[in-house]
């Protein structure tokens, strides 16, 4: 009871923080991808890339361009990793093993922010500011660009296929949208505590006479897109359960905030770009209640606490931090896997099975509750038209969502998405499970030992990066292993939602009949979570019953 | 610097000592040999393994961009 009350207290504030957030953030975001003009400093950047920002590109040269910046960002990246000890502000860091620097380099480029290191050990200043928190920025903005092309898909009339221009998307996402909310971030984390210096460790002896190096850097920076861009790749090995990451409760409330804020309210801004906010919504609306039933199941499995330890202590507290409490660390829990953020402040290894399970799950549904930057929204779009299908499948109405008809095309796009990364998470699953290298960084055997690995590649396949921590993964088969399933289980998805932003976009919208099935109404909502919870979560049971499932039961 | 056997750090005897003056020829020369020093011992044996990396990426979008290509058909 002691718990319950600041666990509602905490849930509300933050309800009432994003209610009031949501909605300008969301106009913003919808002037942001629909305004015909472009900001002085956008001007230059289109000057320096050579591009004609009014030029719409179709959707084959939109999904051309993502793929080409994210080559060229991983080519980078990989090459900051190699070099490292050959350059400025690397603080003594050794050059990243081959594997590791591609491993690190694909994991921030496709925002999951999977790592396999210690930040504080491995990765220098420069290559956190230059290389992984630039990608915070561009990864993120990358995962919004996509999801305002199939808006764009949705809305237009007769395009002939074009969804808009991702370089100008990309350059907008970060200026208008990303960059000035970090900075006021960064600088209220910093007010907040979290450390923000140039320095090299601290050498200091303790009160035990042992030598001990206390990190520093630039971390409220990095803090402050990580969370907003549901990047998640902390700073330090110990993420945000690290008080100089995470220091109070305050930050704590403020780092789920800036997690949740964009996800939702790109839900909102879809609203506004197809001209029907309650479109917009209904689609927040599925997110929400996924959400707040995830958080539920998740805070009640920790407070409840299986076994004789967790009793005694009126809570499941192993591997918590005692300045959050459990209910903090289930509602972050629970946020960073419903996201795609990945950040924990807490460690999931130690959840109770089904708290697990319900990070796990969270993850499974596809990062739809509410989901990535971009990521969300465009996952819950691909659900909502397979809804529609099914629904017309049912009862005979027309398959058509905002007017524009869901073919035999569109459906094949849309079977692709939602196949695509259980495919990925299922295959990765078995080469890990059956390879001797792969069972060789295990901590635990069992059910536990098999949930280990499952949420490494579910984590990887679905773009989150939180670990379950007991898995050594910093080897070459995890580290190549985890890496493909990031890089596919980013872009595989983002070629076919492209592939369907611009079917959309070359047909003429239809007026809704009487056979239309409507797609604001609470009926839908339903529906929709229906589907998300039926078809996405169920592919997983077999694979979550040998693992948490089996483990509760034992 | 280097590490001894006992993990301390101790100063190189062939690095020059902090202060010390050095022709820009010389300077450069170090640094070709402080490259020469460090390099093999981190690239020797991943030179290989950096390749099929970047061969593994390339050949990624090319798949990629070959789905889309067979999608806008």
């Amino acid at each position: 009871m002691s718990e319950l009350l600041p666990a509602l207290g905490q849930l509300l504030l933050l309800v009432l923080l994003l209610v009031a957030a949501v909605p300008p953030l969301g106009r913003h975001l919808a002037r942001t991808y629909s305004s015909p003009t472009h900001w002085r400093v956008e001007r230059g950047a289109y000057r320096v890339l050579r591009l004609d920002p009014d030029a719409d590109q179709t959707w084959r040269v939109y999904a051309l361009s993502v793929l080409g910046f994210s080559l060229v960002g991983i080519l980078a990246l990989y090459a900051l990793g190699r070099l490292q000890q050959l350059l400025p502000l690397s603080i003594g860091m050794a050059a990243l093993p081959a594997d590791g620097a591609w491993n690190t380099a694909v994991s921030f480029v496709t925002n999951t922010n999977w790592q396999w290191y210690s930040g504080e050990a491995a990765i220098g200043h420069l290559m956190q500011m230059s290389g992984l928190t630039v990608q915070n920025f561009v990864s993120a903005a990358t995962g919004m660009a996509v999801a305002a092309a199939l808006a764009r898909g949705l809305a237009r009339n007769r395009a002939e296929g074009r969804v808009g221009n991702f370089f100008v998307d990309l350059v907008r996402g970060v200026v208008r949208v990303l960059l000035p909310i970090s900075a006021v971030s960064a600088v209220l984390l910093l007010l907040a505590g979290v450390v923000q210096n140039f320095a090299a460790p601290a050498l200091v002896r303790t009160l035990g006479g042992v030598d001990q190096a206390i990190p520093g850097g630039p971390v409220a920076s990095q803090e402050a897109i990580k969370q907003l861009g549901t990047n998640g790749g902390g700073f330090f090995n110990a993420n945000s359960s690290h008080p100089f990451e995470n220091p109070t409760a305050l930050t704590n409330l403020l780092a789920i905030f800036l997690l949740l804020l964009i996800p939702f309210a790109m839900a909102w801004a879809f609203g506004h770009l197809v001209g029907d906010r309650r479109q917009g919504a209904a689609v927040l609306a599925v997110m929400a209640v996924l959400l707040t039933v995830g958080v539920g199941l998740l805070t009640w499995a920790e407070m409840a606490g299986p076994g004789t330890a967790p009793q005694l202590a009126g809570g499941a507290m192993e591997g918590k931090e005692t300045r959050f409490g459990l209910a903090a660390s289930a509602l972050f829990a629970a946020s960073t896997t419903g996201t795609s953020t990945g950040a924990v402040n807490a460690m999931h290894d130690s959840l109770t099975a089904p708290g697990g399970g319900v990070a796990m799950f969270m993850m499974q549904l596809g990062e739809i509750a509410p989901g990535g930057v971009g990521s969300g929204l465009y996952g819950m779009l691909v659900l909502a038209v397979l809804t529609v299908f099914l629904c017309g499948l049912m009862v005979g109405r027309s398959p058509e969502y905002l007017g524009k008809k869901i073919g035999q095309r569109e459906i094949v796009l849309v079977a692709g998405y939602v196949l695509a990364t259980p495919l990925l998470l299922l295959t990765g699953v078995a080469v890990g499970v059956t390879a001797p290298a792969g069972l060789a960084g295990l901590q635990e055997t069992g059910p536990h030992g098999l949930s280990e690995i499952v949420y490494a590649v579910t984590s990887a396949s679905n773009n989150n990066g939180s670990a379950f921590a007991g898995l050594t993964t910093g080897t070459p088969f995890w580290n190549t292993l985890l890496g493909l399933c990031m890089l596919l289980g980013r872009f595989l998805p983002i070629v076919l939602v492209l592939a369907l932003a611009g079917r959309f976009a070359a047909q003429r919208p239809s007026p809704p009949g009487a056979g239309t099935l409507p797609t604001h109404r609470p009926l839908f909502v339903v529906l929709l979570t229906g589907v998300a919870l039926v078809l996405v979560g169920l592919t997983y049971v077999p694979v979550l019953t040998l693992g948490p499932i089996v483990e509760s039961l034992a | 610097m280097e590490r001894t056997s006992a993990g301390e750090c101790v100063r190189s005897s062939t690095s020059a000592p902090h202060g010390s003056r050095q022709g820009s020829g010389a300077r450069r020369q170090g640094r070709v040999k402080r490259f020469a020093a460090t390099a093999p011992a981190d690239l020797d044996l991943t030179l290989v393994t950096d390749v099929l990396y970047l061969l593994l990426t390339v050949a990624s979008f090319a798949l990629l961009a070959l789905l889309v290509g067979v999608l806008d058909k």
